[in-house]
């Protein structure tokens, strides 16, 4: 009936009462639930159906454990306790702010024994764990002896934003290793940055950095071990993989062109002890009033320092600082 | 009644709702609402939104989200300029920048002693050590100042020679930069001026005809890097072809061909004949060994043509380093950039060839080798032989209507000249 009036009838007057009647559907429908709205919790159990989408980890954190463990010595039972606090606290922290946590076995192993590339292992580390997680885009590699102190803080909003303006694209500021700043065919205005790193007193400092996912970044990690380099500086490559990167740094203007330096104490800030020759320099030492973000206890089992003395002091001051006071429930001014 | 001194039961609450408390009475119905239940949550929610929003303003100031605090705001701001060799660059609008082949004997004659800085070198009395000088005069448009405006060739060519290296193609608005660019090192201690004159000359004809830009530098002006580590010359086109990704820094692909090859097909068009991804897709060598008969490190069997950054051919004898293709993005400045890196120029067995150099980068590094692809030898470099070709689907040798003429090693018996002459001739008529 429908068909033969729209065939011989302009079609503007067939629409209305079309309209009409299914409007007089849902209308009825409409009512029978007002009337008893109860019906509509028989849709609860749908909402199962609902695809839930995790929010991918923007983030990566890989902490190397087990540093040079394996067969030489047994650990004792300070150092596994100190491991222990150290991934509790970065768990947490991933935990807190939905990022991942991956650790990561830096034992000895024999393809990196001795004299022959110990030390890049976090490169092959790095590009598994870039495997490992196709989504993630920012890799943020700790060493054992770091120490989250404020986990409230989001890398997003503390590092992550805003990075081409907030971090240092030379060494002009801070160059110890005297790295020639200004280098031919460096285009740092039109580059992104893809690697986020500190300098300490001696210079590049790979106890915690971040690293972009990018050509740049698969570049990078693909030439930062090479036979001939290696063959010619493994002697004078002290720091193997850091004295490394500072040379590919120092003469290469692609790898000079995405790093960004960010202040030692912005991710990675020492603890009283480390850097002994410039000890009154404050841009490199924890600070308790500013509440800097992470502490690097690095080489503290050097010396007649102790790892667990002080990562004990760290865990109880962290906990002192970030403790929600008894009060907190009552209104600020009454505090 | 008695109204003089009130008895104990008058100060009582009269009713049982009465307040202990003499309220008054316009406050008295506020006071009621708190049997409101509704008034009382209401008190609550706000007491408690109150009590967040203040300890939010408490706790910001003490926890910094920022590390603001801790980087010099100064040393943000000061960002390094984008410059090549030299800090002053001159801006050209001409797409084609090469030398003044005309001065090639005029150079020759001023020695490489009056071309650079330079003083003797201490461990070797023989030897005398150059350096690039920064300190000329220069004016507005950094040329360099004529002190005596002289017109003295001489002088004329030193100065040009001293610019030349300073030219980078800064279009002005409006004029789109080229696609592709060609690259020439040209050498003119090794050869006469009228042979680079047919060779330069022969790269400006098919730029032109192509709308390609072009860069040449002669090869002496890098003998100060060359020098450092004792690199032979052929080293310098790796010198050349970055400073032609500075000049051109809007160009898709740099095409370095050597002074001893001839272009003989000005109609070609690279990037339809090649570079697209239809057209590399079929020739594309996968699988084929770096080191040539056997090599263990072979080419990528499935890679596509479109991630290619690097284009090249190879002779019987491993790569061939006089023609290839690089694309300009941060795959192929990175491997360049590696390519010279200092370490892999004063190490033993590269220092005379960069070909070894970059056999060796294809070996050890995957992502470079994943990203380069090995073409025919005829499709860009074919090699000239004095024999006329041997078999029909020889892929390496000229035949007639070959791209490119490749003539390797012409200089061990010092034919270039003449190799190239019958070249050019029978270019000459078929054009």
């Amino acid at each position: 009936m429908f068909k033969s009036s729209s065939a011989s009838e302009p079609y503007s007057k067939s629409l209305k009462p079309a309209s009409r009647r299914q409007f007089n559907q849902f209308s009825t429908i409409a009512s029978h639930i007002r009337r008893r709205p109860y019906l509509l919790l028989l849709l609860l159990p749908l909402l199962f159906l609902i695809p839930h989408y995790h929010k991918t980890p923007k983030v990566v954190i890989i902490l190397a454990a087990n540093e040079g463990g394996g067969v030489q010595r047994w650990k004792t039972p300070q150092e596994w306790s100190v491991e222990r606090s150290s991934i509790a606290n970065k768990r947490d922290y991933a935990e807190r702010h939905g990022y991942v946590l991956s650790i990561k076995d830096t034992a000895l192993k024999r393809r990196y024994s001795h004299e022959w590339r110990e030390g890049w292992e976090k490169a092959d580390i790095l590009k598994q764990t870039m495997r490992q997680y196709p989504q993630a885009e920012w890799f943020w590699w700790l060493d054992l002896h770091t120490f989250i102190m404020e986990p409230d803080i989001s890398l997003e909003e503390y590092l992550l934003k805003d990075l081409e303006s907030r971090t240092y694209r030379d060494l002009s500021y801070w160059n110890p290793l005297r790295i020639v700043v200004d280098s031919p065919y460096v285009d740092v205005k039109n580059s992104p940055v893809d690697m986020i790193m500190a300098q300490d007193c001696g210079g590049f400092n790979l106890g915690s950095f971040l690293v972009r996912r990018s050509p740049w970044t698969d570049m990078l990690l693909d030439l930062w071990w090479d036979p001939v380099l290696y063959e010619q500086m493994h002697m004078s490559w002290e720091h193997k993989e850091q004295d490394c990167l500072e040379t590919l740094y120092s003469s290469q203007p692609w790898i000079r062109e995405r790093i960004g330096f960010v202040p030692l104490r912005a991710i990675n800030s020492f603890p009283p002890g480390a850097c002994a020759d410039q000890k009154d320099d404050p841009q490199f030492f924890y600070n308790e009033k500013d509440r800097d973000f992470l502490v690097n206890m690095a080489g503290c089992n050097f010396g007649d320092r102790s790892c667990w003395n002080e990562y004990d002091h760290y865990r109880n001051l962290q906990k002192r600082l970030n403790s929600r006071n008894r009060w907190w429930w009552l209104p600020g001014w009454f505090k | 009644m008695h109204l003089g001194i009130p008895r104990r039961s008058d100060l009582r609450p009269k009713g049982k709702n009465k307040p202990l408390l003499p309220i008054p009475s316009a406050l008295r119905s506020r006071f009621k609402d708190y049997s409101n239940k509704r008034t009382a949550i209401q008190a609550i929610l706000i007491l408690i939104i109150g009590n967040y929003i203040v300890n939010w303003l408490f706790s910001s100031s003490k926890v910094k989200h920022n590390f603001g605090h801790l980087t010099n705001q100064e040393a943000l701001q000061t960002l390094q300029d984008n410059h090549g060799i030299y800090k002053n660059e001159i801006s050209v609008g001409s797409k084609y920048i090469f030398p003044p082949i005309e001065h090639a004997p005029l150079l020759r004659e001023l020695t490489l002693d009056r071309l650079f800085k330079n003083k003797v070198n201490p461990d070797n009395p023989q030897e005398k050590l150059y350096f690039y000088s920064d300190d000329d005069d220069l004016n507005d448009f950094n040329e360099i100042k004529d002190k005596s405006s002289s017109e003295d060739p001489l002088d004329q060519s030193l100065k040009a020679f001293k610019e030349h290296g300073r030219k980078v193609f800064r279009p002005s608005s409006g004029k789109k930069s080229p696609e592709i660019v060609l690259v020439t090192g040209v050498d003119f201690e090794k050869f006469e001026q009228s042979h680079l004159t047919k060779i330069v000359q022969n790269r400006v004809d098919y730029a032109h005809a192509n709308g390609y830009g072009l860069y040449v530098r002669w090869i002496q002006e890098f003998t100060p890097t060359l020098q450092e580590y004792n690199n032979e010359r052929n080293w310098a086109k790796l010198f050349i072809l970055r400073a032609a990704m500075h000049a051109f820094p809007h160009a898709k692909y740099f095409w370095y061909l050597d002074q001893n090859a001839f272009i003989m097909r000005h109609d070609i068009e690279l990037y339809s004949y090649l570079l697209e991804p239809k057209s590399l897709e079929p020739i594309m060598m996968r699988d084929q060994p770096i080191v040539l008969p056997n090599g263990a490190i072979k080419t990528y069997r499935k890679v596509k043509a479109e991630d290619m950054q690097i284009v090249i051919t190879q002779t019987k004898d491993g790569i061939n380093t006089d023609s290839f293709i690089v694309k300009n993005d941060i795959y192929g400045k990175g491997a360049l950039e590696f390519w010279t890196d200092p370490l892999l120029r004063k190490y033993s067995s590269f220092t005379s060839d960069e070909k070894d150099a970059l056999t060796h980068i294809l070996q050890w590094h995957p992502v470079i080798l994943s990203k380069t692809t090995i073409v025919p030898g005829r499709t860009i470099c074919s090699l000239h032989s004095s024999n006329v070709a041997e078999e029909e689907d020889d892929t390496l040798f000229y035949q007639e209507d070959d791209f490119v003429v490749n003539f390797k090693g012409c200089d061990v018996h010092h034919t270039c000249e003449l190799v190239l002459d019958s070249y050019w001739k029978k270019q000459q008529g078929t054009n």
